[in-house]
């Protein structure tokens, strides 16, 4: 219930998106797809942008709970690896 | 040149639709010599003949299974296609015929270039003529025969979210495609002339999410339970016995 109240508020939030583009004369392309088109692309950026910021909390988070010191990579570390 | 011309050769420049072909799943096309349309083909830039088809029918006379495998059909094409930058112009049913029990795609000219980031024209299409007939038998009971008849266009999606029942309209897909579609349709006929165009893109992958999505539910759509009919097992109660 908790997840449809939050789908119905995401919803809500982006109903304001309006649309442009062209469309075939024989076919009504639907000013409500087009608008809930634009809503799950906003719903699939804003997924992206939270994966990747939540990968690199983790990355940050592993570095800290591992005890290991985060050192930036020099050009003499790369050439001992070669 | 004919307006269809240059996406005709654009398309077939890529891999999209030989393999669809092959497949069974789209209809062969073989170019002819325009001579054969005598005067009338002046200026036709290409001619296009396919495998007459035994018999043709349409989705308002196809059982629920006819339909769903049409539905299934449309989107595994356009699926495939989209992986070589090529989209399908609109989502009509009456572009999928029957070879046997074998469902076929038979408009060949519907295949275009896709542009990134252009939105999907056909959903609408697509949740009329084969999302919304489907639910209406597979959620209400109701067979989608009689309705499509009267309306050959489909069941929109404000038609169909008036007679859902309140508890089915709350799923994910349902909320999305149905309900959803329905209330911002509504809102934009009410407010058309003082919406604000903003350009928005939807991304391949958000495209892509929508027809693997779709194609998961279909899937999974069955009639309900039948209830007997004056038909059921009528060859048992009505056959002749050997006596």
């Amino acid at each position: 219930m908790q997840k449809t109240n939050l789908k119905i508020i995401l919803a809500v939030a982006f109903l304001g998106v309006g649309y442009s583009g062209s469309a075939n004369a024989y076919l009504d392309p639907g000013t409500g797809s087009i608008l809930l088109q634009g809503l799950i692309a906003a719903i699939v950026g804003a997924t992206f942008t939270l994966k990747l910021y939540w990968s690199k909390v983790k990355e940050i988070m592993g570095g800290v709970f591992s005890g290991k010191k985060l050192t930036p990579t020099t050009n003499e570390d790369n050439q001992d690896q070669t | 040149m004919p307006v269809a011309s240059p996406m005709y050769h654009a398309v077939r420049k890529t891999d999209a639709l030989k393999p669809l072909i092959e497949d069974g799943l789209v209809i062969e096309e073989l170019v002819i010599d325009t001579d054969v349309l005598g005067p009338n083909g002046l200026g036709a830039d290409i001619v296009l003949e396919h495998p007459k088809l035994p018999f043709v029918s349409y989705p308002y006379e196809w059982s629920f299974s006819g339909l769903k495998a049409a539905a299934l059909l449309h989107l595994d094409i356009h699926l495939r296609v989209l992986d070589h930058g090529v989209t399908l112009s609109d989502s009509s049913a009456y572009n999928v015929q029957f070879l046997g029990p074998r469902p076929i795609f038979i408009d060949s000219l519907s295949f275009r270039s896709y542009r990134d980031g252009e939105f999907w024209t056909g959903h609408r299409q697509f949740c009329e003529q084969f999302l919304n007939p489907l639910l209406l038998r597979s959620t209400v009971g109701i067979a989608h025969n009689a309705w499509y008849r009267g309306n050959l266009e489909g069941i929109s999606p404000e038609e169909l979210s008036r007679v859902l029942p309140f508890h089915r309209q709350f799923s994910i897909n349902m909320f999305t495609h149905v309900v959803m579609q329905a209330i911002l349709q509504k809102r934009s006929n009410a407010r058309s002339k003082a919406s604000k165009t903003v350009e928005k893109k939807l991304p391949l992958v958000a495209f892509k999410r929508m027809l693997i999505s779709l194609r998961n539910w279909i899937d999974k759509l069955t009639p309900p339970n039948r209830e007997d009919t004056v038909w059921s097992d009528y060859a048992d109660d009505n056959s002749y016995s050997s006596d």
